[in-house]
């Protein structure tokens, strides 16, 4: 048989406002804290299995989505600091003509060694530059570049002591009119043409990128609201007993983060294969030591912010969309 | 222990559900609030578990005026309150033991003292061999007592009940009032709102008649308390 409590205790509390919270020793409500968190994860957990099959739909959608946005931030921190680097060089580069004699080469180099404004000269061959393509982009191009459509290249190294603009602009004209070559050019104007065409395709990437992970939320909050309706009983009935909104929210929040970080972590899954595709050799750290642009696969760091990216996405999402169908039942 | 005071109740229809209610329900008593569909019965509990907040005039609960209650301290409030619905809104994806044990999970309870307390209300109800069973496997009968342990498990003050006999079949319905009895024995206070004149006539408690949202009479206890 149930007790009722003693009717002093319903005296003392007689002109009391309800406290806000129960009037709980510290540790006590630490503990009832803990309890109502893990309470809320077993929710979303029965949230998430309770219909398996949609909700791996969902996550491999995140995670698809996530994807070309990880990818992005991989090469673009990859690119981060090469761009100096880069600039640095104060070189000719001199594109050969296709199928050129052996003698006609060695002929250049000797004309080219004889002028007082080259230092250093360094020849290489198309195989050698395709060879270097790859291993600065790191990257297997066979599978992207059919042959090798390269150029040889001779690299001339200025003596910057013993010229001026005047007779670099000149040594260019001259070495333009040279027999067997294609191409003549300063390394820093091809470097900077490059890098605009960076910067652009950084900024397209970053709008499209804003665009999926807003697609993400927008994905996530629509599952979050469709799991809110789908208990909407359950939260009626859990208001009328006494539950605060915070209570009620809770487990759809912890929904949102499970779907937000298991999409991204199969995001995360779905760059390390597409990379792997790309060159099996990319997850080597010490994958090569020439200067140049290297591309890491996924680091520490990397996978983290996707992680966290998910997280965020998924409380987002969870909170906008459960706070919906809280307020729609405004008892 | 709960007294209303000239209360008023328009809805947004603009139509007045209850003009001018003057009630008090002393502590330990158990009231039926009777009348004919649209007299206002539902309204009238509705605002005293504030579902609902009055157009003009006070509701004041154990002391305390229920219009001081702000947004954030309702759910402290309704843990007071123990209601009792004419269906029984349990939940179908978990056992009875699980639907009683609601109140108290949400009031942040401890595991052992929720086992000891649903066990108690399931006993008090008789269905404690049927603990492990969802509702929709209980006839209506046994889900409106399941409703009702759910009701009293967090020994609420007060327990409201709509039509909590409204889908039950006479012998039932007379149980369930039986139960409340019961449970007005142990000290509760009850208010109680049902159409069903002929299942209380013989009931000893107060029974306030409404009419079009005014209280026609205020009948006395027909027989004393045993
Ligand atoms: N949510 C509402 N909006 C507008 N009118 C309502 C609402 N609820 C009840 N009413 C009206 O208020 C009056 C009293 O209704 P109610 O309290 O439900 O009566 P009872 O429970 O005695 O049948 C009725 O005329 C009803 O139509
Ligand atoms: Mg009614």
């Amino acid at each position: 048989m149930i007790k009722q409590e003693s009717p002093s205790t319903g005296a003392n509390r007689r002109h009391e406002l309800p406290p806000d919270k129960p009037q709980n020793p510290p540790i006590a409500n630490v503990r009832l804290w803990l309890n109502n968190h893990k309470q809320a994860l077993h929710r979303a957990k029965f949230h998430l299995t309770h219909n398996l099959f949609a909700s791996i739909v969902t996550i491999l959608v995140i995670a698809s989505t996530l994807t070309l946005p990880a990818s992005f931030q991989i090469l673009f921190s990859n690119l981060q600091g090469k761009e100096d680097q880069l600039a640095q060089h104060s070189g000719i580069s001199i594109f050969l003509q296709k199928n050129i004699a052996q003698e006609t080469i060695q002929q250049l180099q000797e004309q080219m060694t004889a002028k007082p404004e080259i230092k250093a000269l360094s020849y290489l061959s198309a195989a050698d530059v395709l060879a270097e393509f790859q291993a600065s982009v790191g990257i297997n191009s066979k599978k992207l570049l059919p042959g090798n459509p390269l150029p040889a290249v001779i690299y001339l190294t200025l003596d910057m002591a013993n010229s001026s603009a005047t007779t670099i602009q000149s040594l260019e004209q001259w070495l333009g009119e040279l027999h067997g070559v294609d191409l003549v050019q300063m390394d820093s104007q091809w470097i900077n043409q490059l890098f605009a065409i960076v910067d652009l395709v950084k900024n397209l990437s970053l709008l499209l990128a804003l665009f999926l992970i807003f697609s993400v939320l927008v994905i996530i909050g629509n599952t979050i609201r469709l799991l809110a309706q789908h208990y909407y009983d359950e939260i009626l009935v859990s208001k009328l007993m006494g539950a605060t909104d915070a209570y009620v929210r809770r487990p759809f929040l912890y929904s949102g983060v499970l779907f937000g970080l298991l999409g991204g972590f199969f995001a995360c899954v779905f760059v390390f294969l597409g990379f792997l595709w790309l060159d099996p050799e990319i997850t080597a750290v010490t994958h090569n030591s020439v200067n140049s642009l290297t591309i890491n696969g996924l680091n520490f760091t990397d996978i983290s912010s996707i992680l966290l990216l998910g997280a965020l996405l998924g409380i987002g999402g969870a909170w906008i969309a459960s706070n919906r169908i809280i307020n729609e039942i405004s008892i | 222990m709960i007294e209303i005071q000239h209360l008023r109740k328009q809805y947004a229809s603009g139509q007045d559900a209850l003009r001018n209610i003057n009630l008090t329900i002393s502590q330990g008593e158990m009231i039926f609030l009777t009348g004919k569909s649209g007299a206002g019965k539902s309204t009238l509990l509705k605002l005293i578990a504030l579902l609902e907040r009055p157009s003009s005039g006070n509701i004041i609960f154990d002391g305390l005026d229920l219009a001081d209650i702000s947004l954030r301290q309702l759910p402290y409030f309704r843990r007071r309150i123990g209601f009792v619905f004419q269906n029984p809104t349990l939940l179908h994806d978990r056992s009875s033991f699980d639907n009683i044990a609601l109140p108290l999970v949400i009031s942040g309870y401890a595991t052992d003292e929720i086992v000891k307390r649903v066990r108690a209300s399931l006993d008090l109800v008789g269905l404690l061999k049927k603990s492990q069973q969802p509702p929709q496997n209980l006839s209506s009968g046994e889900q409106q007592r399941i409703g009702i342990a759910r009701a009293i498990v967090t020994r609420p003050e007060v327990i409201l009940a709509d039509e909590p006999t409204g889908n039950l079949d006479p012998e039932l319905s007379k149980e369930i009032m039986g139960l409340f009895s019961r449970l007005n024995q142990v000290g509760i206070t009850l208010a109680i709102a049902t159409h069903d004149l002929s299942l209380i006539n013989d009931m000893p408690y107060k029974k306030i008649a409404l009419c079009n949202g005014s209280i026609a009479s205020s009948g006395e206890v027909t027989q004393s308390h045993d």
